[in-house]
């Protein structure tokens, strides 16, 4: 039951999320506040999951949208459809678990991804007799000569070891992902050592996933393997982007199973990656339709249906004053559901102080100014100010502000082509950088139609 | 974080508890942000969260700057704790220096990263997480613990002055334009060995520039005081190097607080060959703007001068025109930067234009942003020993810091700030020779004091002249301060008429003209004199909602007194309209706020034009 005053709002019900994948009992559960988006088009996890189900061959996906978008809970959505945990066997990787942000490669992610579909592997209730015995022998062999470099001993090869030998194969990768989560050495021993490279540990992996699968095709329910590989998209770095999604791109796909990866925003605007992952492979998750271009005023009919239907879940009506407030914290919040969870436990915090018993609208929008304070202090370097102004004022973004995307000081929206604004909290004092600067340009004779250009020039300026 | 706590100042306190209601409160492990630089506020704040937070243990942690493994240490700190009690921990991200002398430093990017990959290890445990950090560091986190940032559950702002001066530092420019202004120095000496006319002027200026640059101020006013004699003897030599003698003239001069000086100024100010320039001497500037130019004009000729713009800056916030104000910064800024980087540009524009930019940050509500301002104005001004403006931008400082209830901050840098000098004074000058700007002042005065001792057609009188004045003044230009008092008057003496609407409308029609500007101080004056109105059954609830916005300004603000105003406007207002609970409410949360600040400090910061 959604909160039924403004206390429990604040603390119990409008916390944001720290992940999807939270699965205690402490925060309201991703069933109690899973809200989906209108199914149709639209929807690109739901369009995932299509393709998931009529596709024959293994489907490959690259997965991104802006923080708080939610990549993470679509990857959960995928794992818990119903239609997929028929057909499949999801088999989630949350990589930042084990793999360090600033030390990713392509071997360690095989490496991290070996180690969760050989702990899938030493599950017993897979390892029926008639299955085992239909493994072909040089596949048990390829996962036996694995061993020793896991710092493990083969067990010998009788009837009956399978079990023992993908229990030990388990134990091999749970102790290296303990060295990758640990040891900065061992990390790069394993970028050094010619053994680990990405071709021999593709043919591990994929190993792996052969062993699994067969498993699968022989247990009580056969289903194929889907690999979820969450946190790419923390992957962001220059270096780490190019060494996983770049230059190790074609390894992931050449993986022998369906999966799907979460990958950095920004490099879906970058055209190397473009060769590496065509546009089919490719899912962008918009936030939430919420207003036009044309009229940034008036939320949308569908993110008033899915806010109104999301503030539901987590406040009772009563606590809101009218459906304008929702309309409103849909509008700040730009569409991302853990920014109007944010907006919403401000405004009720503002409320509570003026002894209020439901949030207004009025109430809403002075606790989401103070929210816009977080923004505005963080926005203190010339550069981020230059970045803001030049989105304002072109509603696009270029190279150098892409960074502001992550750190929500710009969102996207998308109406058919997607622009860029900034953070609608900020949004009216970006406004009036600019407008001075234009009147600026004005006083210094710039002809009118030339303000624009000159000011975005400005603005861009190294 | 041994060593003695310091007792919170009440801004801090309000966010301290608040963060403490949030720990007690939440249900499950999180992040939650605080901000401050102050190691004492940092003690007491955890001490306050230890004494609010009973049965829970709080843990203050300092992670190193080399950290391999953060979320061992923290884990491991967790082990130590009592078992059976919920875990808080504040943990004191450490800083490490940027390599370049006295730079303020940043935070390690390798642990804040290595904070991040393990961003559900708290959620997941339990532990509730402060994570410490500056106001000048804030987008560290943003930057380089995005995930943890995403997920925070609020921030707790308390900043004191040495974040305010760090955040200066950040934006100031390191004094490596010193062996710029050496050269310069010997080159212009060198120049003065053999030139004549405009060229000997030329290097004279450039000497004393870089002279006062370098802190040499007997060389700086011995070059200047020639520069003068030699304006004087040729004043052809040109407009520009002149208005650069007379600016610098009134910096550096040796006299430049004495009666002598102002008449010397006031004497090129009378000079015809001014009236197309700017200068930087109030006295000129007041006669200039109030005589004939309009500031349209004025712009256009100042436009290259970045002192000029940021002197007209300064007169446009004088008069209200916030707008106007913003637009002269900005191209003062790229005046200064065009040709040259901000990092060469000279320190007198830099000092300027943190001073100007602390003043109109200040009239926007942006009080963080406008200490940070007005410490950068107060550090240029300082390298450049300029004692006057330094101890002037420090006493606006004091008044901000008493403004949002950092007595302690306030006190410290009045001790640090110099007894002013004697200001510009019209006190002798007749009320038929004042200009218009100074006549509607007087006369606002008088008619106040003749309102408080009720004697009601001298108000109206003396308002009338007042109104009179404003009028005269440049159509565009005009006061919007003036405005703000002449409308708060006129409702005044309508109210005592028993004319309640029509002094409702007078209030809400200089409230739209201030809104527009964007004047945040005057608009809450303005909106407090509504809700100050007597109780009428059709404008209670106007009286309510401006009670209501005012309290809205104050809380951007952070304004303590303005707070205290609006709660018991608010209050008043609620009773009028039969909500008694709310009524008590705010006035316990005034009553309350009182209790920790203490009694009311002068109204320093009242804008008198």
């Amino acid at each position: 039951m959604p909160a039924t005053n403004l206390l429990e709002a604040i603390h119990e019900w409008l916390e944001p999320n720290e992940t999807a994948w939270y699965e205690g009992h402490d925060l309201p559960t991703y069933e109690q506040v899973y809200v989906p988006v209108e199914r149709g088009h639209d929807d690109p996890a739901e369009r995932l999951i299509e393709r998931l189900e009529y596709s024959k061959q293994s489907v490959h996906a690259f997965v991104t949208g802006q923080k708080g978008a939610g990549k993470s809970m679509a990857l959960r959505r995928i794992r818990d459809h119903r239609w997929t945990r028929t057909h499949y066997l999801p088999v989630v990787v949350r990589a930042t678990e084990t793999l360090p942000v600033g030390a990713a490669d392509v071997r360690l992610l095989l490496l991290v991804i070996a180690g969760a579909v050989a702990h899938e592997l030493s599950k017993k209730d897979l390892h029926s007799e008639q299955a085992v015995a239909a493994l072909p022998t040089a596949l048990t062999t390829r996962l036996r000569d694995w061993l020793p470099l896991l710092g493990e001993k083969a067990p010998a090869a009788r009837p009956g070891h399978f079990q023992k030998l993908t229990a030990q194969i388990d134990l091999g990768f749970g102790k290296l992902g303990f060295d990758l989560r640990t040891s900065d050495e061992k990390r790069q021993q394993i970028t050094v050592d010619p053994t680990y490279n990405a071709a021999n540990l593709t043919i591990l992996v994929n190993a792996l996933l052969e062993a699994l699968q067969r498993l699968l095709d022989r247990s009580h329910q056969p289903r194929r393997v889907l690999l979820l590989v969450d946190d790419g998209d923390k992957y962001a770095s220059l270096t780490e982007t190019d060494a996983l999604f770049i230059r190790g791109g074609s390894t992931l796909l050449s993986l022998n199973a369906a999966a799907v990866f979460t990958f950095p925003y920004w490099l879906h605007f970058d055209a190397r990656f473009a060769a590496v992952a065509s546009a089919d492979e490719r899912t962008v998750l918009p936030n939430v339709k919420v207003i036009a271009p044309g009229d940034r005023k008036r939320v949308l009919p569908e993110a008033q249906v899915f806010f109104r239907k999301l503030a539901g879940k987590l406040v009772d009506p009563k606590l809101l004053e009218g459906d304008e407030t929702i309309d409103e914290a849909a509008r700040l919040s730009a569409g991302i559901p853990r920014e109007f969870v944010r907006i919403l436990k401000a405004g009720f915090t503002r409320a509570r102080e003026l002894g209020a018993a439901r949030l207004d609208v009025k109430a809403l929008e002075e606790g989401s100014r103070r929210l816009a304070i977080d923004y505005l202090t963080t926005a203190q370097s010339e550069k981020i100010r230059r970045g803001l102004k030049f989105v304002d004022l072109l509603h696009r973004l270029d190279d150098p502000f892409w960074p502001l995307l992550d750190s929500l000081h710009v969102v996207e929206y998308v109406n058919g082509k997607p622009w860029y604004a900034v953070n609608p909290l900020i949004a009216k004092d970006v406004a009036e950088w600019v407008a001075t600067d234009r009147e600026s340009q004005r006083r210094r004779k710039v002809e009118e139609g030339l303000i624009e250009d000159t000011l975005a020039a400005e603005y861009r300026r190294p | 974080m041994a060593g003695r706590a310091v007792r919170l100042a009440y801004p801090h306190r309000r966010e301290a508890l608040a963060l403490a209601e949030e720990l007690r409160e939440a249900r499950s492990g999180g992040y939650w942000v605080a901000v401050g630089a102050d190691a004492g506020v940092r003690r007491a704040v955890l001490a306050l969260l230890r004494r609010e937070l009973e049965g829970t243990d709080v843990l203050a942690v300092r992670l190193s700057a080399d950290e391999p493994g953060p979320w061992r240490t923290l884990g491991a700190k967790a082990l130590r704790a009592k078992k059976a009690a919920s875990l808080v921990m504040v943990v004191e991200l450490p800083v490490v220096a940027t390599g370049e002398d006295e730079a303020p430093g940043r935070h390690p990017v390798e642990l804040l990263r290595r904070l991040n990959v393990g961003r559900e290890i708290a959620p997941g445990r339990g532990w509730r997480v402060v994570l410490w950090t500056t106001l000048g560091r804030v987008p560290d986190l943003t930057e380089w613990m995005p995930d943890i940032w995403a997920y925070r559950r609020s921030v707790a702002w308390m900043p004191g002055s040495a974040d305010f001066v760090d955040v200066a530092r950040r934006g100031a420019v390191a004094t490596n334009a010193t062996t710029r202004y050496r050269v310069q120095l010997r080159e212009a000496e060198g120049r003065l060995k053999w030139a004549s006319g405009a060229t000997r002027l030329g290097a004279l200026l450039d000497a004393a520039q870089a002279a006062a640059e370098l802190g040499l101020m007997p060389r700086t006013q011995r070059y200047l005081r020639e520069a003068e004699a030699l304006v004087q003897q040729e004043p052809s030599i040109g407009h520009e190097p002149l208005h650069r003698t007379l600016s610098m003239l009134l910096y550096f001069h040796p006299k430049r607080q004495s009666a002598e000086f102002r008449e010397i100024i006031e004497r090129y100010a009378a000079d015809p060959i001014w009236q197309s320039a700017d200068v930087t001497s109030a006295v000129v500037r007041r006669h200039r703007m109030e005589a004939d130019s309009r500031m349209g004009r004025y712009a256009a000729v100042a436009m290259s001068d970045p002192s000029a713009l940021l002197n007209l800056a300064g007169d446009c916030l004088d008069r209200g025109r916030l707008q106007a104000a913003r637009v002269m910064e900005s191209l003062a800024q790229v005046s200064s930067a065009s040709g040259v980087q901000r990092d060469h540009a000279a320190l007198t524009d830099l000092a300027f234009m943190d001073y100007h930019a602390g003043l109109i940050a200040q009239e926007s509500g942006e009080t963080f942003d406008a200490l940070c301002r007005l410490h950068g104005a107060v550090w240029y001004f300082a390298q450049m020993q300029a004692e006057a403006m330094t101890s002037i931008v420090q006493r606006l400082a004091v008044n901000l810091y008493q403004a949002i209830g950092l007595r302690d901050e306030a006190a410290s840098l009045r001790a640090q700030a110099k007894a002013s000098g004697r200001g510009t004074d019209s006190r002798s000058i007749p009320d038929d020779k004042l200009l218009p700007l100074d006549r509607m002042s007087r006369f606002l005065d008088r008619a106040e004091r003749a309102f408080a001792h009720h004697d009601l057609p001298a108000a109206g009188a003396a308002l009338s002249v007042a109104r009179d004045a404003w009028a005269a003044g440049d159509a565009d230009f005009r006061s919007l301060y003036g405005l703000g008092r002449i409308r708060r008057l006129e409702a005044r003496l309508l109210v005592t008429r028993g004319d309640v609407s029509s002094a409702l409308r007078t209030l809400q029609g200089a409230l739209a003209s201030v809104e527009a500007e964007g004047l945040i101080h005057e608009r809450f004056r303005l909106l407090v004199a509504i809700a100050a109105l007597p109780p009428a059954a059709d404008i209670d609830l106007t009286r309510y909602d401006a009670a209501r916005d005012a309290l809205s300004i104050a809380d951007r603000t952070r304004y303590v007194e303005e707070e205290i105003e609006a709660l018991l406007r608010l209050s008043a207002a609620a009773r009028s309209l039969g909500r008694r609970e709310e009524a008590r409410t705010h006035a316990d949360r005034a009553a309350e706020i009182r209790r920790q600040v203490g009694r009311r400090p002068p109204r320093a910061l009242e804008h008198r034009p």
